[in-house]
């Protein structure tokens, strides 16, 4: 609506004009300076100008495009305050993939020590402990009482799954059986070293996780058993199994519920609230000449108005229209 | 008496930002302020009423609140299109503001 704001612009300046020409004297009877009164005036003009109410929108793209700044504008104070609570659950939606089972690949040796590097430097990876019990072997001398031998393993390979049945292969594979027989610590040694080379490509999905660990969780109950619970005691192995049930089908849902809004973004939130229901950047000042309803359907008669949509002034002198309540 | 409520409009806006400043500075009374205020009341009133001619009409999509209070009509209104002849401006979400028309016939003597 360029001529109309051809017209503002106008109507702006004459009412500028107007109104310092007309408290000339009340600033002279003040015993005011002029010049404060010419101050008034250019720091009004001013102001104006950059609120850019007047500014000609030159094109339809521009115009839309102030319209979706605007939108955001007013957007983001709604979402300023679910940020806090959406980010998380975001967060650890986005790194459930990483807890899909992926192909338990034994790698070769060459990238064995990078996996090392990563669990030995990076002490949010969580490590559980794990005790090994060996029976009494009467065949070989000096092991005829049982002897436990303690690993740690990270958390996750205590889950089921892929990385759960890596660590049971890895476990009774030929080498850590020869390794059972040797003296407790060399056992220990030689077991904690061959576990840590297997689990290597897992590593860096326990990273991934153990930094999702340090956001305050609001989506509900833990998605994954990581944190906590992963005492792999005979005592507990039942409780275990189940919390690891539990956990299986929580993720399975956020899996199948991927794509889905996450919770807490509030998207069920209804705007009824009569305090931001008013709010908006785009107002209409004007008079009413009538204002009539049938059922829900109602008319406006307007007059003498003046609107700023999307940053942009307009006036007029009628406004007719309708709405559905 | 004019309406007050056009200076919640860029136009008074500004005006009372620049009037705040230099009241802020010592520049001018607060009294002084309200005068131009007052004065900006009235040309403002008598502007629209007299030199504004053209009529528009808008569609909305859907009213979505109404409040009636002193005689204030205030409604909030989505998916608007406004309408100036050919040319046409939307907006979002758009609130009216509007007093009684009939209430303050426009002061001429100005």
């Amino acid at each position: 609506m360029a001529a109309n704001q051809a017209l503002v612009a106008k109507l702006y300046r004459g009412v500028i004009e107007d109104v310092i020409n007309g408290v000339r004297e009340a600033f002279l009877d003040e015993g005011i300076d002029e010049a404060v009164l010419l101050e008034l005036k250019q720091n009004w003009e001013n102001k104006l100008q950059s609120s850019k109410a007047i500014d000609p929108v030159t094109d339809p793209a521009e115009a839309s495009l102030q319209n979706k700044l605007q939108q955001s504008q007013q957007t983001s104070s709604a979402a300023n305050a679910t940020n806090a609570t959406s980010q998380p659950a975001a967060s650890s939606q986005a790194k459930q993939p990483a807890t899909t089972p992926t192909p338990a690949t034994t790698t070769a040796a060459g990238g064995a020590t990078a996996a090392v590097a990563a669990t030995a430097t990076t002490p949010a990876v969580r490590m559980v402990p794990v005790q090994i019990t060996v029976p009494p072997q009467p065949g070989v001398t000096g092991h005829t009482a049982a002897k436990s031998i303690t690993v740690h393993v990270p958390a996750h390979a205590l889950q089921g799954g892929a990385a759960g049945a890596q660590l049971q292969t890895i476990l009774s594979s030929p080498a850590v059986t020869a390794a059972l027989s040797l003296p407790v610590e060399m056992a220990t040694t030689v077991l904690q070293q061959h576990i840590n080379n297997a689990l290597q490509t897992t590593a860096g999905r326990s990273q991934s996780r153990a930094d999702n660990g340090g956001v305050t969780q609001l989506d509900g109950p833990g998605d994954s058993s990581d944190d906590e619970d992963d005492v792999d005691d005979d005592d507990d192995d039942d409780v275990e199994e189940e919390d690891d049930h539990d956990d299986e089908e929580i993720d399975a849902d956020n899996d199948e519920n991927a794509d889905e809004e996450p919770l807490n973004s509030e998207d069920d939130v209804t705007d009824d609230d009569p305090s931001v229901l008013f709010e908006t950047d785009n107002v209409v000042v004007c008079q009413y000449d009538k204002i009539t309803r049938s059922r829900n359907r109602w008319k406006f008669h307007l007059k003498d108005g003046i609107m700023n949509i999307n940053g942009r002034d307009y006036v007029f002198q009628k406004a007719n229209g309708d709405a559905e309540w | 008496m004019a309406y007050q409520l056009y200076r919640n409009t860029t136009l008074g806006n500004t005006l009372q930002e620049t009037l705040d400043e230099l009241i802020q500075f010592g520049q001018i009374t607060p009294q002084l302020a309200l005068k131009v205020l007052v004065h900006f009341d009235r040309t403002m009133n008598n502007s629209l009423a007299l030199k504004v001619k053209n009529r528009l009409t808008f569609k909305a999509g859907k009213l979505n609140t109404y409040r009636f209070c002193d005689n204030v009509w205030t409604f909030l209104l989505s998916d608007v299109e406004f309408r100036d002849v050919s040319e046409l401006c939307k907006g979002e979400t758009v609130k009216i503001v509007a007093c009684d028309g009939k209430a303050v016939p426009p002061t001429k003597d100005d």
